[in-house]
């Protein structure tokens, strides 16, 4: 290597190692120790867990200890009824929420990004600043709205289309109505981006072809914004399947999402082993949508640069 | 610097971006005060080329010395060469005056001699009164004047222009291309011009490298290098040319050709019709189809009603001897 | 049909940004509900507001949550601008993917899985959880955001500025101080006030990684919402909504007056 090019690499070494640090030990660290504690066996005490490996274990004690790993949390996982249904009930209601999200969230981006430009920037910004206000406020003015003593069916049965409460509050459809609350900035930035990005000389072109509006929405303007409704689409998904704050509120006491059964686990139950095990299936869980959504970010790199 | 030794030496340099050679074995001397200009078409290297002389590229083999030093592995900041960039580059978050004393400052010169300067700058490029805009405030033409100004404020024996007219419109393009040649006799800099177009090489440059996937093909004088081109993609890049394939291949000008209406002569000439004109002003091109099958372009002055041909009129094509250029490849 | 194409546009307009502020105007408007009942409105009152200034507990999470949001902030701020420049100006060097993951993972990685991670760590390194754990797990995964922010600013930058003060003699550090940083100063501070917001808001990682005295507002305002809607909840959401607005009216303005 040259001097130059030597000299600025240990430059750049420079730069990147505070951060580099700072993710190693805050960020995966982090990672190997939950792996670590998923496979050691719950104990009554504090911390409440018989710890697997040692700082000081040589490498003959790891291997001995390796043999003996505990997978009882990960059985306990499968066998649990309990889990395995908040599993899955975690992916139906985050999948419907997003899809739902997306069915709200497109023609109003639609609207925001065919209004004029100056109007444009102005909506897209308010429509925007609701994410920057608090996400436990947004989730808890739904319980003031739905509650069977709330808002909504008060007003409902004041002028006469219900006779006894909806009964949402407290239901998976409760849960659905809070992420596309909470999570309607998160799909409406990447859909407009995708929209408002498109030339809209590409419509007059379909229309002057003899293409009706409504032929051209579907021929030209959703295929082009196709990567905005997969990042918004994964931006939704992904933490809404972990979601705690929205299933602990608006949900019932049989709710089962998967990031309050960890949340239980590890503050009610005291089981860290459990509550590792089910950070590490929903980490699994979410690994295909995660590398998805970083292929699109690389991708976006890629473009900008 | 010593006499005899060149401004700037190229020696076998390489420059590799994977797998593929930007710039492949160049040499070349820069002497002092002449402008050289690097000609190719986009992708050959020339924009490399002039980055390594910058110092912004470090070649993966070969040296490259400046006033017979060699500053192959010397950061671009401590070379004794300015750049004026294609886009510009100016800081836009600084006044005119700011930009063009920047590199001074760098230097740590008194403040004194920096107001100085700065206000000669903006006097040779024909700015006064306009030093305390912002970049934004300025128009392409001025912006092109600021960008100069700023690269010669430090007195650099060479000055390197990436596509320095690109960014103008035709007309302001021409008159510009002479006012950086008046500045270049002024302060006796040497000009490296990187540029795709041919003409704008030739009215600036004193010498032409003429570059080709990140080869050299050719250097010398404009009118040498029209002349007598080094080889086929020489002469086609370089003006009009038509190529005239046989035993050997030949390229001859299209203003070298003569034509007559049909009418008997003697010599090597060859019958056929006027497929179709352009008038362009000060000349017209006409393109011949002769009997064999080839179509020749043939360019001759606008000289009145005289001697012009229409469409579908019979003539006698002539090309003197000495009008074939022998072609090696 | 252009008109009925603009109606259609209005109508929608309408709706979605009913649907987006409709709740939390409701919310607003009976924090000054005089009744504690939601549904009855019982004349306007702020004693609602009145209660909240005696409610020590409250005050003390506010001081926490602003310190906390502060501190992270700052190394948030710091870690993400050195990270985007090493993502948008390095290239490729070793482990970049492992880099570029790291950075990017937290951005939509559920909360409770970085929340439980960081408070196992601190746990296994002896490390006492109290205001200083918090800041450390804020700082992480608000560091993301700020890299983001920072590194579209730096993709969109014409690098031949950077270039032109080298080659008019500015070393690397210079030219950093002199031409980058004053260029992608807006987006640095956009970063910085996004890691604030995501700070003040976060529930879940601070409630993994708080101590005994550590307690932040949204931790209060959570167990207080657990045992019910009431008016008191509502007026300290008016009043955190207020701060926000006002700040974002605030940089609103800002950015308008920059942009002339």
């Amino acid at each position: 290597m040259r001097p130059a090019s030597k000299a600025r690499s240990r430059r750049n070494w420079l730069v990147i190692a505070v951060p580099y640090g700072w993710l190693l030990l805050f960020f995966l660290a982090p990672f190997a120790l939950v792996l670590k504690i998923s496979l050691s066996q719950s104990a009554l005490s504090l911390p409440p867990y018989a710890p697997v490996f040692d700082w000081s274990d040589d490498f003959r004690a790891i291997v001995e200890k390796l043999q003996a790993l505990s997978f009882e949390s990960f059985a306990g996982f499968f066998n649990d009824s309990l889990y395995v249904d908040s599993y899955v009930s975690s992916v139906v209601i985050a999948a419907i929420a997003t899809l739902l999200t997306l069915v709200v969230a497109y023609p109003f981006a639609l609207a925001i990004a065919r209004s004029s430009p100056k109007v444009r920037t102005i909506l897209i910004g308010l429509a925007i600043a609701p994410f920057w206000t608090s996400f436990l406020i947004r989730v808890y003015a739904w319980i003031t709205i739905l509650k069977d003593e709330g808002l909504l069916n008060h007003f409902l049965m004041r002028i006469g289309l219900i006779d006894a409460p909806l009964g949402i509050f407290a239901t998976n459809t409760a849960i659905v109505i809070g992420i596309v609350y909470s999570y309607l900035p998160f799909m409406l930035l990447p859909l407009y981006a995708a929209i408002e990005g498109q030339d809209q000389a590409l419509l007059e072109a379909a229309a002057d072809l003899g293409a009706s509006p409504w032929r051209a929405f579907l021929r030209i303007t959703l295929p082009l914004s196709m990567r905005g409704i997969i990042a918004g689409s994964l931006l939704v998904f992904i933490p809404a399947v972990g979601e705690f704050v929205i299933p602990d509120l608006l949900g019932g006491s049989d709710t089962l999402m998967i990031g309050r059964t960890l949340w239980n686990d590890f503050f009610v139950n005291r089981d860290w082993p459990a509550a590792s095990a089910a950070a590490i299936v929903l980490l699994i869980l979410l690994v295909g949508p995660l590398l998805v959504y970083e292929r699109v970010q690389l991708r976006d790199e890629k473009v900008r640069a | 610097m010593t006499q005899g030794v060149p401004l700037v030496r190229l020696d076998r340099v390489t420059k590799r971006f994977g797998e593929v050679s930007a710039v492949h074995e160049v040499s070349l001397d820069i002497e002092a005060g002449e402008i050289f200009a690097l000609l190719g078409p986009s992708g050959c290297g020339k924009t490399t080329l002039m980055r390594l002389i910058a110092g912004f590229e470090q070649p993966d083999e070969g040296r490259v010395f400046i006033g017979g030093v060699d500053m192959t592995d010397v950061p671009p900041h401590k070379r004794p060469v300015n750049m004026m960039f294609q886009s510009y580059a100016l800081f836009p978050h600084m006044s005119v005056e700011k930009n063009i004393g920047f590199g001074l400052q760098q230097e740590g010169a008194p403040r004194a001699e920096i107001t100085e300067r700065v206000a000669e700058m903006l006097r040779l490029v024909q700015l006064e009164g306009l030093g305390k805009r912002r970049p934004a405030q300025l128009s392409g033409g001025q912006k092109q004047r600021v960008a100069l100004a700023r690269a010669l404020a430090k007195r650099p024996k060479l000055l390197l222009l990436d596509e320095p007219l690109a960014a103008l419109d035709r007309k302001l393009r021409e008159q510009t291309q002479f006012e950086l040649k008046e500045v270049q006799r002024k302060l006796g800099t040497a000009f490296v011009v990187v540029t795709h177009d041919q003409e704008e090489a030739s009215v600036m440059a004193s010498r032409i490298a003429v570059m080709r996937a990140g080869k050299l093909e050719q250097i010398g004088p404009p009118a040498e290098i029209y002349a007598r081109p080094a080889s086929r993609f020489v002469a086609e890049f370089i003006g009009d040319i038509n190529i005239l394939e046989g035993d050997a291949a030949t390229a001859v000008r299209p203003e070298r050709i003569r034509l007559e209406r049909g009418a008997d002569s003697p010599g090597n000439a060859l019958d056929g019709i006027v497929d179709d004109l352009a008038f362009r002003g000060s000349d017209i091109l006409y393109r011949v189809r002769l009997a064999t099958g080839t179509t020749l372009r043939v360019v001759t002055p606008n000289s009145g009603d005289r001697n012009t041909y229409r469409r579908g009129d019979k003539v006698r094509v002539e090309i003197p001897p000495d009008a074939h250029i022998p072609l090696e490849h | 049909m252009r008109a009925g194409a603009n109606l259609a546009r209005t109508g929608m307009l309408i709706a979605g940004f009913a649907l987006l502020y409709g709740p939390i105007l409701l919310l607003v408007i009976y924090s000054f509900n005089a009744s504690r009942l939601v549904t009855v409105w019982g004349g306007f009152s702020t004693r609602w507001y009145a209660a909240l200034l005696q409610d020590a507990q409250l005050i003390a999470s506010v001081r926490t949550s602003l310190l906390v949001a502060l501190f992270s902030a700052v190394i948030a701020t710091f870690n993400g601008t050195l990270a985007a420049i090493a993502l948008a100006r390095f290239g490729r060097f070793r482990t970049r993917t492992i880099f570029a993951g790291a950075i990017y993972a937290p951005l939509v990685m559920p909360e409770v899985i970085l929340g439980l991670s960081l408070l196992l760590l601190f746990v296994a390194l002896g490390i006492e959880r109290g205001l200083w754990t918090i800041v450390a797990a804020h700082a992480t995964f608000t560091m993301c955001f700020v890299t983001v922010v920072v590194q579209s600013r730096l993709a969109g930058f014409d690098r031949a500025l950077e270039e032109a003060a080298m080659d008019l003699g500015a070393g690397p550090a210079r030219t950093f101080l002199t031409i980058t940083l004053p260029l992608i100063r807006p987006a640095i501070v956009a970063g910085f006030l996004l890691a604030l917001t995501l700070s003040l808001d976060d529930l879940v990682i601070a409630s993994f990684t708080a101590g005994p005295g550590s307690t932040t507002l949204p931790m209060r305002v959570y167990s207080q919402v657990r045992l019910g809607v009431s008016p008191e909840i509502n007026a300290i959401s008016t009043l955190m909504l207020a701060v926000v607005g006002i700040a974002l009216l605030f940089f609103a303005a800002l950015s308008r007056g920059h942009g002339d």
